[in-house]
């Protein structure tokens, strides 16, 4: 090679003489040094397509009027402290976000708002700051144990779900059949005839407060992360990313060692469960039934609740939760009152997951979710492993609270705890049995609101009486533990979505539908003639049955 | 378009704060105008610190978000826009090696050592290896203004305001580093292209 036989090394050499002119001397020597070098210098091209993405970027905030979005052509899963910065839409929003991906953990921090603590708090508000209160159908809870039950809303994150009751025995091939069918005609099954019903009663007096009640309010995060550090090289060259405008994270979902984490930027939350290897499980290759009795577990297998409790805490801790702002955990599982009450103790179907709950305090009180379960931080324990099988409904604790006239219709009152719930219907087949309350105490009863004019949700916290249930329950399958009744007016006068039973199909042959009604059918204000049982097709006319029910029956 | 009659008749400075007024009137092209004059000699010098494709990538992204929302404070009496904008990039490179090693001084990333850093390119790996063994007896000002003026090709004045300093101090330091490295010409291999001064 010619020494310095290109301008750049040429130029080089000319200005290190300019600046040195001892070095003269070694010219030679510096010429070629400099021509082979520079040959060697590492290139540093940006890359067209990121140049591209970047200006598309670019463009979008300032179309959007952001002054700052976060930007980041790293994936999650770099093992490197990346900051990502955030913004929102100027005035509107005026929130600055950092994401940090942690390089202790691997996992992402909760965005965090310009100003925006995650640390618990409650705002006070205005009276009546949130609207109309309404109860609706279809919050949280329902039967089950008292246990906090998980909220589709509040994602999960796939993996394995909490058991609260008994495990159910592995399913055949013919069950599942069935099973999705029972869902496809969207039918409950009948329960066996009679079937008891309990029916709830306090001996005492209930007074009702007269002040203004504290309705609370979960503050779901300000921070509308941008997606684009979710665009990998793969995603971004699939579609036009442009052509769909401006996005945001709305969750994420990642794997981190033995565990896969969920994060819901819009409701506030992370959820982690355990990633299992199928192949692991004991029954994974059973052919027979006998194999997967064998692999089922004993009695011998269950662990206490102080080793459930142990090992949530011990989880809890090694995921830096602070759990100083709930109440003790308790384990909330019924696998033990189900076992007790059980006829066939040998077929009984021990649960491979326990709960432990870390209730949820809110100003000092207790949260309980509709159905009388404990509202809190869920910890699943992996009963066969004897470790922690994942961990939800954990949120960021920030809360407004705002005051409401207080329910001032004791029979009204009286009748929701009768019910056990807001609702008053009753199954006039049913056989009632009357079960025994205690003495109320005060707590907050959870309520997750749908509101139907703005498409939004809200999750609220209502001061409510709570009943223990000290009576022996009227069937084997009832396992509430208390009975919750809110103490805000507007609940009771604008409840919503009675619960419409779902129409029943006896078990056994298919419904025949008189189909030869020579009159085209019935008028579309009548009922549809069934035949429960008629061998010889149905009635002849068009009446219904007296025999038949005609009455909706409750979900069973 | 109103930029490209300027720049047939103004230099490149005098074009960059006009681009600033430009946008800050509401002409949004103007930014596009400056990213594209600069994306190139940003990455650039983001690259050749951080030996990291997707991590440069992340900075210049950084830094040009940061420009956008920033551009307000901008002060052209302070220095140039080219200036400004290499300032942010430099310190979001300093914020990297700070959160890959948080102990260390800001002048110090080049003085981590390839381990600790963060996976270099492979085709720039041993080249890297080997500036870093020339460039160890600069102190970090000293190998920082080698850089910008060789590497880079950075005009004095500039490179004055990047690194906090005066443009005679700057070439001070420069004549003094050359100096110090007058018995080790192999440092010549950093002397790269682009001299504008």
């Amino acid at each position: 090679m010619t020494p310095a036989n290109s301008p750049e090394a040429a130029a080089i050499v000319e200005e290190l003489l300019g600046l040195d002119p001892s070095l003269r001397t070694r010219r030679a020597e510096l010429e070629q040094l400099v021509e082979e070098l520079l040959q060697a210098r590492p290139t540093a091209d940006i890359r067209p397509a990121f140049q591209r993405e970047l200006l598309r970027t670019l463009r979008q905030h300032m179309k959007s009027d952001e002054k700052t979005v976060p930007f980041s052509f790293l994936s999650f899963f770099l093992p490197m402290d990346t900051r990502y910065i955030f913004a929102g839409a100027g005035a509107v929003v005026g929130a600055l976000a950092v994401f940090v991906v942690s390089q202790q953990t691997g996992l992402p921090a909760l965005p965090s708002g310009d100003g925006e603590s995650v640390e618990p708090g409650i705002v006070s508000l205005a009276p009546q700051a949130f609207g109309q209160l309404a109860y609706q159908a279809g919050g949280l809870g329902g039967g089950g144990g008292d246990v906090a039950m998980s909220r589709s809303q509040s994602g999960g994150g796939g993996g394995s779900t909490p058991l609260t009751t008994p495990a159910p025995a592995p399913l055949t091939a013919d069950a599942v059949v069935a099973a999705e069918e029972a869902v496809a005609q969207d039918a409950m099954m009948v329960p066996p005839e009679p079937y008891r019903v309990s029916r709830f009663f306090y001996d005492g007096e209930i007074t009702l407060p007269a002040e203004p009640q504290g309705v609370y309010r979960r503050v779901k995060p300000n921070a509308k992360p941008s997606g684009q550090s979710a665009i990998t090289d793969f995603a971004r060259d699939l579609i036009d990313w442009s052509a769909l405008g401006s996005h945001r994270l709305q969750n994420v979902s990642l794997v981190s060692g033995d565990y896969s984490v969920y994060i819901d930027y819009m409701e506030g939350s992370i959820s982690i469960n355990k990633v299992y290897d199928a192949s692991s499980r004991p029954d994974f290759r059973c052919q027979t039934e006998e194999c997967y009795q064998q692999s089922r577990l004993k009695e011998s297998d269950m662990i206490s609740e102080e080793q459930a409790i142990l090992i949530a805490r011990a989880f809890a801790e090694r995921m830096g939760i602070d759990v100083s702002t709930y109440g003790e955990p308790r384990v909330v599982d019924n696998w033990q009152i189900m076992y007790a009450r059980s006829t066939d103790k040998a077929a009984f179907w021990f649960p491979e997951q326990m709960s432990v709950v870390f209730p949820m305090l809110i100003d000092g009180q207790p949260v309980y979710e509709e159905y009388g379960n404990t509202a809190g931080l869920n910890v699943s324990i992996d009963i066969r492993n004897k470790e922690a099988a994942g961990l939800y409904n954990h949120y960021i604790q920030r809360f407004e609270k705002s005051d409401y006239a207080p329910v001032a219709d004791v029979e009204r009152v009286k009748q929701a705890i009768r019910s056990g719930s807001m609702y008053s219907w009753e199954d006039p087949s049913a056989q009632y049995v009357d079960v025994a309350l205690g003495e109320p105490t005060s707590a907050l009863m959870h309520s997750y609101q749908w509101l139907q004019e703005t498409g939004e949700s809200r999750e609220l916290f209502v001061p409510a009486l709570v009943f223990p249930v000290t009576g022996e329950p009227a069937n084997e399958y009832e396992t509430r533990n208390y009975i919750i009744v809110p103490l805000v007016q507007e609940l009771y006068d604008n409840a919503q979505n009675p619960p419409y039973p779902m129409p029943l199909i006896e078990e056994g042959e298919p419904i025949p539908v008189d189909l030869e009604d020579p009159t085209g059918g019935p008028a579309d204000d009548k009922p549809i003639p069934v035949d429960l049982g008629d061998p010889t097709g149905g009635p002849a006319t068009d009446e219904p049955d007296p025999s038949v029910n005609p009455e909706p029956r409750p979900m069973y | 378009m109103r930029f490209s009659v300027l720049s047939r008749t103004l230099g490149p400075v005098q074009d960059d704060l006009l681009l600033v007024e430009a946008f800050r009137g509401g002409d949004r092209s103007a930014f596009e105008t400056l990213y594209q004059r600069h994306v190139r000699s940003i990455y650039r010098f983001v690259y050749l610190r951080t030996h990291h494709r997707p991590t440069a990538e992340d900075i210049v992204s950084q830094t040009f978000l940061q420009a956008l929302q920033r551009i307000d404070s901008f002060d052209a009496a302070r220095g140039s826009f080219t200036a400004w904008i290499y300032r942010i990039a430099r310190n979001l490179i300093i914020d990297h090696y700070r959160k890959l090693r948080p102990e260390s001084a800001i002048e110090d990333a080049w003085d981590l050592p390839a381990g600790s850093d963060t996976a270099a390119d492979a085709d720039a790996a041993i080249r890297i290896q080997q500036a870093r063994s020339l460039l160890k007896d600069l102190n970090p000002k000293q190998r920082e203004i080698v850089l910008l003026r060789a590497w880079e090709g950075r005009p004095f004045a500039e490179i004055a305001e990047i690194v906090g300093s005066t443009e005679a101090a700057a070439k001070m330091t420069y004549r003094r580093s050359v100096e110090a490295l007058k018995n080790a010409l192999l440092v010549l291999l950093l002397f790269s292209l682009h001299f504008t001064a």
